[in-house]
């Protein structure tokens, strides 16, 4: 009796200092932040980032951009914004050249039958980005720090945002190589028709479009208010790149002077397509204010 | 008596045994959970000069990880450090650079790859050609000779679809493009992993990542696509040199997540635009050479083998 007695005691003894250990000692780093000390660079803090960009995958005309983007970051992973970028500058895409270099130097004597268009008519119905601006909203989920060769050293967070994105073109202008129908029944009528596509533009190419915009970016701080800003921006617009019909609509006019009828092929706003439109950023994200506290 | 005796002592020393444990647990948290101490003050009462390298310098001991099991120690030794800095302040600023200097920005690497070999199995998409886009589905077999350079050989198929462009280029500017189609690409590949670091995500998870340099020297295999469709197509094999960069993001200690574009540099031969004989032969004597960036973004897994390792430094 003495004997169990002593051993419901020490079995006692050992589970009650063992289970009060473990509710207390627990694991020290439940719940603690991953990284203390740290800079925190964005909460309440007034971003501006002069930046340059170039358009990515585009079909006919690479877009050089210069512009800025102004944010306010409300806490480490929230802020909104506004991105305007103007382009200064365009250059051919490989595909433009290689069908520049295809098509004739004027159009064909008899277009009728044959409406491909001349160089310059191709390269003047294509419309340009001139605008690509839109409010934004960003979510900064990570931060980190980096090494490179060992030697330099960065910290930098990665974002992501969403929005309006807004673009606008230039218009092409087709107006030198094509005709209306009555402009037709004049030339036919005064013997001089001919070398005109019959098109009928109805709507230009150019103008502000609108659509969803999203992207993703990274701050590589220099130190506690400057960063390089690189940024990968998706934009889905709905553009008539080329410049041309592309559902085959048509209307028909019966020409009295030739005794028949002819089709023109209109060229309007229902030619325009989705298109994905793609840009990279590279700018100096300054901060404001210029101190930046740590955290506990 | 004396048994009423023995448990009233046992009693008596279990309540204090266990007061004198939690204590003593409370005690080594205080020294892992870093409270706010000094070295915050100066840098919240004044304003970080941009030109300190201590406001952003990576290795910056007062910014570390609580939760990352292989910065737990790092984390005493930090508090440590954080007092030792103090006194270096005092001193020649010098002195504090070189006494830093040899402190490495991450204190151990999830990975450890030397003498490893890594399978990669991914998918990619060809993203410079607005005609014709392929899918390719391969993978990559490679062996760290050091913890930072490896050599492998990877490869993968083709498949294409053609674009709206295409199409459009025929009806818009009544022009037929002339298009090759990607069959394979194989390389005998060098990579080295030029940076590393880690991130944290909602300060909750720490995770961590490496960037890579890719070259390389293989074969890509094309296939003509001819304009008119009673002509022959004809393939060709040509030497290729890859040239890229990606990135993994660290799982475990043998898988990541792993991505990169990799551009495939070939002079590659087309169908002349003034083709009129159906017959491969005829039509490939006459081709028209082109040199062809192909470039390709890539994602997949990687995998480690052996799938363990121990580390042989310290931390």
């Amino acid at each position: 009796m003495k004997k169990l007695l002593h051993f419901l005691l020490f079995v006692s003894i050992l589970g009650t200092t063992v289970s009060a250990y473990a509710v207390e000692r627990g694991d020290p780093l439940q719940g603690q932040p991953a990284v203390r000390k740290r800079v925190l660079y964005l909460p309440a803090r007034f971003e501006v980032t002069p930046s340059l960009g170039v358009s990515f995958l585009q079909d006919y005309r690479h877009t050089f951009l210069v512009g800025a983007k102004a944010e306010y970051h409300l806490n480490d992973y929230l802020s909104f914004g506004f991105s305007a970028h103007f382009s200064p500058v365009s250059m051919n895409t490989g595909l433009t050249d290689e069908i520049q270099a295809t098509l004739p130097g004027q159009l064909e004597d008899d277009t009728w039958v044959n409406p491909t268009p001349s160089k310059d008519a191709m390269m003047d119905a294509l419309n340009e980005i001139k605008l690509v601006m839109g409010p934004h909203i960003t979510y900064t989920p990570a931060f980190g720090k980096m090494g490179l060769f060992s030697t330099v050293f960065f910290n930098f967070d990665v974002y992501f945002f969403g929005g309006l994105g807004i673009v606008m073109f230039e218009a092409g202008d087709l107006t030198p190589y094509t005709d209306t129908p009555d402009e037709y029944r004049q030339a036919v009528t005064a013997g001089n028709a001919g070398q005109k596509l019959h098109l009928l533009v109805q709507e230009e190419n150019g103008g502000m479009r609108f659509g969803p915009q999203a992207g993703i970016g990274f701050h590589f701080y220099l130190n506690s208010w400057m960063a390089i800003n690189a940024e990968f921006r998706w934009m889905y617009i709905k553009r008539n790149a080329a410049g041309f019909d592309r559902n085959g609509d048509r209307v028909y006019e019966f020409i009295e002077s030739e005794g028949m009828t002819r089709d023109w092929v209109i060229v309007d706003s229902a030619d325009e397509s989705w298109e994905n439109t793609m840009f990279f950023h590279f700018g100096l994200s300054m901060f404001f204010p210029q101190f930046a506290p740590r955290s506990n | 008596m004396k048994t009423w005796a023995i448990v009233l002592s046992a009693l008596f020393a279990t309540w204090t045994l266990t007061g004198v444990t939690a204590a003593h647990a409370r005690g080594a948290d205080d020294d892992i959970i870093m409270e706010e101490d000094d070295t915050s003050k100066p840098a919240e009462d004044t304003p970080t000069d941009a030109t300190d390298p201590s406001a952003t310098d990576a290795t910056d001991p007062a910014a570390t990880d609580a939760t990352d099991p292989a910065a737990t120690e790092s984390t005493d030794a930090a508090a440590a450090v954080a007092d030792d800095e103090k006194s270096l302040k005092k001193g020649d600023d010098e002195d504090a650079r070189s006494y830093w200097s040899d402190i490495k920005v991450v204190p151990r690497k999830l990975i450890l790859k030397q003498n490893r070999v890594e399978l990669i199995p991914y998918m990619g998409v060809t993203l410079n050609d607005n005609l014709i886009r392929h899918i390719a589905f391969g993978g990559e077999f490679g062996y760290y000779m050091s913890d930072a350079m490896s050599i492998g050989v990877g490869g993968h198929m083709y498949t294409k679809q053609q674009t709206d462009r295409a199409y459009l280029t025929g009806l818009q500017q009544r022009v037929l493009p002339t298009l090759n189609q990607y069959l394979y690409t194989a390389t005998l590949n060098v990579n080295y992993e030029a940076a590393y670091g880690k991130f944290a995500v909602h300060n909750k998870k720490i995770l961590q990542w490496g960037i890579f340099l890719s070259g390389g020297l293989g074969v890509t295999g094309t296939e003509v696509i001819p304009r008119n469709a009673a002509h022959e197509p004809w393939t060709n094999m040509n030497i290729t040199i890859q040239v890229g960069a990606g990135f993994r993001v660290f799982i475990n200690q043998w898988l990541t997540l792993w991505g990169g574009v990799r551009n495939y540099m070939m002079q590659d031969k087309f169908e002349n635009s003034n083709r009129t004989q159906p017959e491969a032969d005829i039509g490939e004597k006459n081709a028209a050479a082109r040199f062809i960036n192909n470039i390709v973004f890539q994602v997949g897994v990687s995998v480690f083998f052996p799938t363990s390792f121990e580390y042989t430094t310290f931390k």
